[in-house]
């Protein structure tokens, strides 16, 4: 009795307190609930002023450092630059003020302010912060580099690996290289020369000379190695070049071919298919002793196998179900279990680097296509189309692809192309002549 | 606005007043009859017997009445019939036991009401507390891992970010990195310019508190603009709504306590029907509960919420923000889950910059929930940056936003 009446007072007294408190009538409204399914895919509008020559020795260098910064992250896709005849704010002192308003009147999300510095000794100090325009705050540290002044490439490359991490939570790529065969010469008789450059196409250089036919590099998880297939003595055999050194050997002594080679991610083994009385099967080489283990054992032609990042599964193209089809299976070997099942053949699957997605070349009703699929085969993507689009490769951060298109005709030629993981951004990857088998080098160190 | 305030609060106190003291007289009254209602169960004839006999222990000592023998007939007549009596005389002993049994409990059981009571009340409160605290609890910790998930994820895309600096050129973090930008110092912008870049930027220097100033010219410049409209006279209560942002948290916690009071009042007026009143005010409290203060307080309620939104005003803001959800930068993994963002706007439907807030995520690692968020963030306020046009009289409908980013059908676009 007396406990109902106590809580008729204390009901009572909470009622009038909801009354005359104004805020608690106001909390107790329902926020408004929206849900946003569709939005927009544009780059990512960025302001980015010159950068400041801290003297006039590196007034030079502040303009392309800044230029391959640019190149770099509208080469994405992801951004584009506000031209500067748009720009009504200039940046005169790296520590700012910054008017954000008017960066923000000309609908730049991103602010890229960068200085360089001459330490007097033939190196640069190269420092930049990056703004958010509409919380007209820093997104994440300033970063500065000292180097040589001659690397200011590199140096442009990692302030943009630093930003496109910053922006967009992935990994960086930029500060990469491509190992690619260079092609010359008419189509009956080309001259193909291993080659390496910076990944943008700077820094071009030829690594083999041109007498033998190479095929397929691939870099060493380290990036110190490049494996490829040599036609030195006429019959295709697996090779190891030093880049340090520029020295190269056969990677094993087989009595049948050797071919389409693959690191291990720790660097100490390699994939690659071995024929042996007419017979392809792929074997796993331990570079220390040199001694083969053969994984697959079938009458079929197993080729083209990539180790998933964490080295516990393989895949592999194989024609044991008639048609050339992906197949998993453990590191070891073991039952390989088929993950391609759409119309086609499929071939040249590659583990991406960040494991999610594994790519592939198509070939369906006369046409070759890249494409990416998961791990289990699921949710397949048609990137690319043309007469023949083959060999992809992986950036480093696993969101962009490499691959070569071939073009018809007696005068068609191989050319690189790159393309994001979602199939957009697609475009020439520059270089002096035909290229093709790219190959992404890991992040340099 | 403010005179109805006091008045209301006056006229509340005063009811308040007025029920505190009702109940208390109240209280009196229940006590006369309950102890009427214990002393009854004793008949007056059976009281004598029991003061004639003495103290319940001492009759049970004093029960062979060796002595009784000793008596006249004519006493013995007398006294067996007491004898007899004393089993009636131990019946009302009975609900003395309970009595003993409490007394167990308290010493001096002499007020049986005020011993159950207390017992009664721990009981409610231990049942209660686990089912209405434990929820909140668990709520206040999640919503603590988020944001100290969050707060992690920001070191680490800063040492990644550093990774690569690290290898050859040997980076050196910048010093003193944010400090100074956004002091509003720029030779050609005009005074007024100016003035406008001192309001935005400042705020952001001061960091968290910095939303409430912010709201202060706009309302301040409302009514200059445009002093006659009715509607207009709406941004003088925005002071009140200055510690709004501050309770914004326990809108969660709220409702779970509110459901506790209601199944309080049911029980009450079904094992008493008899005093009408006290259903009629638990009536009128569960709606206070329920939010639907309008039946006690028009005035205030109905202008804090106003008319429900319109499908076109929904709509309006959804799309709006949708133009500017720009994924090209959502990290692939956060393509896979959803996130629920937190904002409140201004009148003028800009985002206070501070209110925006991640609620929650169905997946995803803590760094593509961060990137996520930040994603959706500058959708809100690139988009919102200069308002956004919706009905100030439904102010209170559309002031707090939970938005859910869904990306299913970005995934492959």
């Amino acid at each position: 009795m007396k406990h109902n009446r106590i809580t008729v007072v204390a009901l009572a007294t909470f009622a009038i307190a909801s009354i005359s408190n104004p805020t608690h009538a106001q909390t107790s409204v329902e926020p408004l609930r929206i849900e946003i399914r569709q939005g927009v895919i544009t780059p990512v509008p960025l302001a980015i002023p010159a950068f400041i020559a801290e003297s006039p020795q590196v007034g030079e260098h502040a303009q392309n450092i800044r230029d391959v910064v640019v190149a770099d992250l509208t080469g994405t896709g992801l951004f584009r630059e506000l031209p500067k005849e748009a720009h009504i704010s200039t940046v005169d002192s790296f520590n700012g003020p910054f008017n954000f308003l008017n960066w923000k009147a000309i609908n730049a999300e991103g602010l890229i302010v960068g200085a360089v510095g001459d330490n007097g000794d033939g190196r640069v100090t190269v420092k930049y912060r990056l703004f958010d325009v509409f919380s007209e705050a820093a997104m994440g540290n300033g970063i500065q580099f000292i180097a040589d002044a001659d690397d200011w490439r590199r140096i442009g490359h990692k302030i943009a690996d630093s930003i496109y991490s910053e922006i967009t939570g992935e990994k960086p790529y930029f500060d990469t290289s491509v190992a690619f065969i260079s092609e010359s010469g008419p189509k009956s008789n080309r001259v193909k020369r291993l080659a390496i450059m910076d990944h943008d196409g700077a820094n071009l250089e030829y690594l083999t000379g041109g007498k033998e036919i190479v095929l397929a590099p691939r870099f060493s998880p380290d990036g110190g190695r490049l494996i490829y297939t040599s036609y030195e003595t006429g019959v295709p055999r697996v090779q190891v070049l030093d880049l340090k050194t520029r020295q190269h050997s056969a990677i094993i002594e087989s009595a049948g071919m050797t071919f389409a080679p693959r690191f291990s991610p720790d660097g100490s083994k390699v994939l690659m298919s071995i024929t042996l009385e007419g017979n392809t099967d792929i074997y796993e080489v331990e570079i220390s002793t040199r001694r083969a283990r053969r994984l697959t054992r079938s009458v079929a032609i197993d080729t083209a196998p990539s180790y998933s990042p964490d080295g516990k599964w393989i895949v592999f193209e194989s024609d044991r179900s008639l048609k050339p089809q992906i197949y998993v299976m453990r590191n070891g070997g073991g039952e390989p279990r088929r993950i391609s099942f759409g119309q086609g053949r499929y071939g040249t699957p590659v583990w991406s680097p960040s494991g999610d997605y594994i790519a592939f070349t198509k070939q369906n009703d006369g046409r070759f296509h890249v494409g990416v699929m998961r791990a289990d085969g699921s949710s397949e993507r048609i990137l690319s189309s043309s007469f023949l689009d083959e060999g992809p490769t992986w950036a480093p951060n696993g969101r962009v692809l490499m691959f070569f298109r071939e073009t018809p005709g007696s005068e068609g030629g191989p050319v690189m192309i790159s393309v994001d993981v979602y199939g957009r951004n697609l475009r020439r990857v520059p270089t002096p002549g035909f290229a093709s088998d790219p190959a992404w080098s890991p992040l340099r160190k | 606005m403010q005179a109805g305030a006091v008045i209301s609060a006056i006229f509340h106190s005063g009811l308040l007043l007025l029920l505190v003291i009702g109940e208390t007289r109240r209280e009196m009254m229940p006590e006369d009859e309950m102890a009427v209602a214990d002393v009854s169960l004793i008949s007056l004839e059976e009281f004598k017997e029991l003061r004639r006999s003495g103290p319940p222990v001492e009759l049970d000592k004093l029960e062979p009445p060796v002595a009784t023998e000793e008596l006249p007939q004519e006493e013995r007549a007398a006294v067996e019939p007491e004898t007899v009596a004393i089993v009636p005389v131990e019946v009302p002993e009975q609900p003395d036991a309970p009595a003993q049994a409490l007394s167990e409990e308290v010493p001096q059981p002499s007020q049986p009401f005020e011993v159950s009571n207390p017992a009664q009340e721990p009981d409610d409160l231990q049942q209660d507390k686990p089912a209405g605290e434990s929820d909140p609890l668990r709520l206040v910790p999640d919503g603590q891992d988020q944001v100290e998930l969050i707060a992690e994820a920001i070191p680490e895309t800063l040492e990644s970010a550093r990774q690569p600096a690290s290898v050859s050129e040997v980076p050196v973090p910048v010093d003193e990195p944010v400090q100074s930008q956004t002091v509003p110092v720029a030779p050609e912008e005009t005074k007024e310019e100016l003035a406008e870049l001192a309001d935005r930027q400042q705020p952001e220097m001061i960091s968290t508190p910095i939303s409430r100033p912010r709201r202060r010219p706009q309302s301040a410049t409302g009514p200059e603009v445009v002093p006659e409209p009715e509607p207009e006279p709406k941004p003088v209560p925005e002071p009140e709504l200055e510690p709004e942002p501050e309770p914004e948290p326990e809108p969660e916690p709220e409702p779970e306590p509110e459901p506790e009071p209601e199944p309080e009042p049911k029980p009450e007026p079904e094992p008493e029907p008899e005093p009408m009143d006290e259903p009629s005010i638990a009536d009128l409290i569960s709606k206070v509960v329920d939010g639907s203060v309008e039946t006690i307080s028009e005035e205030g309620s109905s202008r804090n919420t106003g008319p429900p939104l319109t499908a076109n005003e929904r709509d309006g803001l959804r799309r709006r923000i949708e133009g500017c959800w720009n994924i090209a930068a959502l990290p692939d993994e956060a393509r896979w889950f959803t996130i629920t963002v937190s904002a409140e706007l201004d009148r003028d439907g800009r985002p206070l910059p501070e209110s925006i807030k991640l609620n929650g995520a169905d997946g995803g690692s803590p760094e593509a929930r961060q990137k996520a968020f930040e994603v959706a963030r500058r959708a809100i306020r690139r988009c919102l940056n200069d308002g956004h046009s919706m009905p100030v009289e439904k102010y209170q409908r559309w002031r707090r936003l939970e938005i859910t980013f869904n990306p299913e059908e970005m995934r492959i676009r």
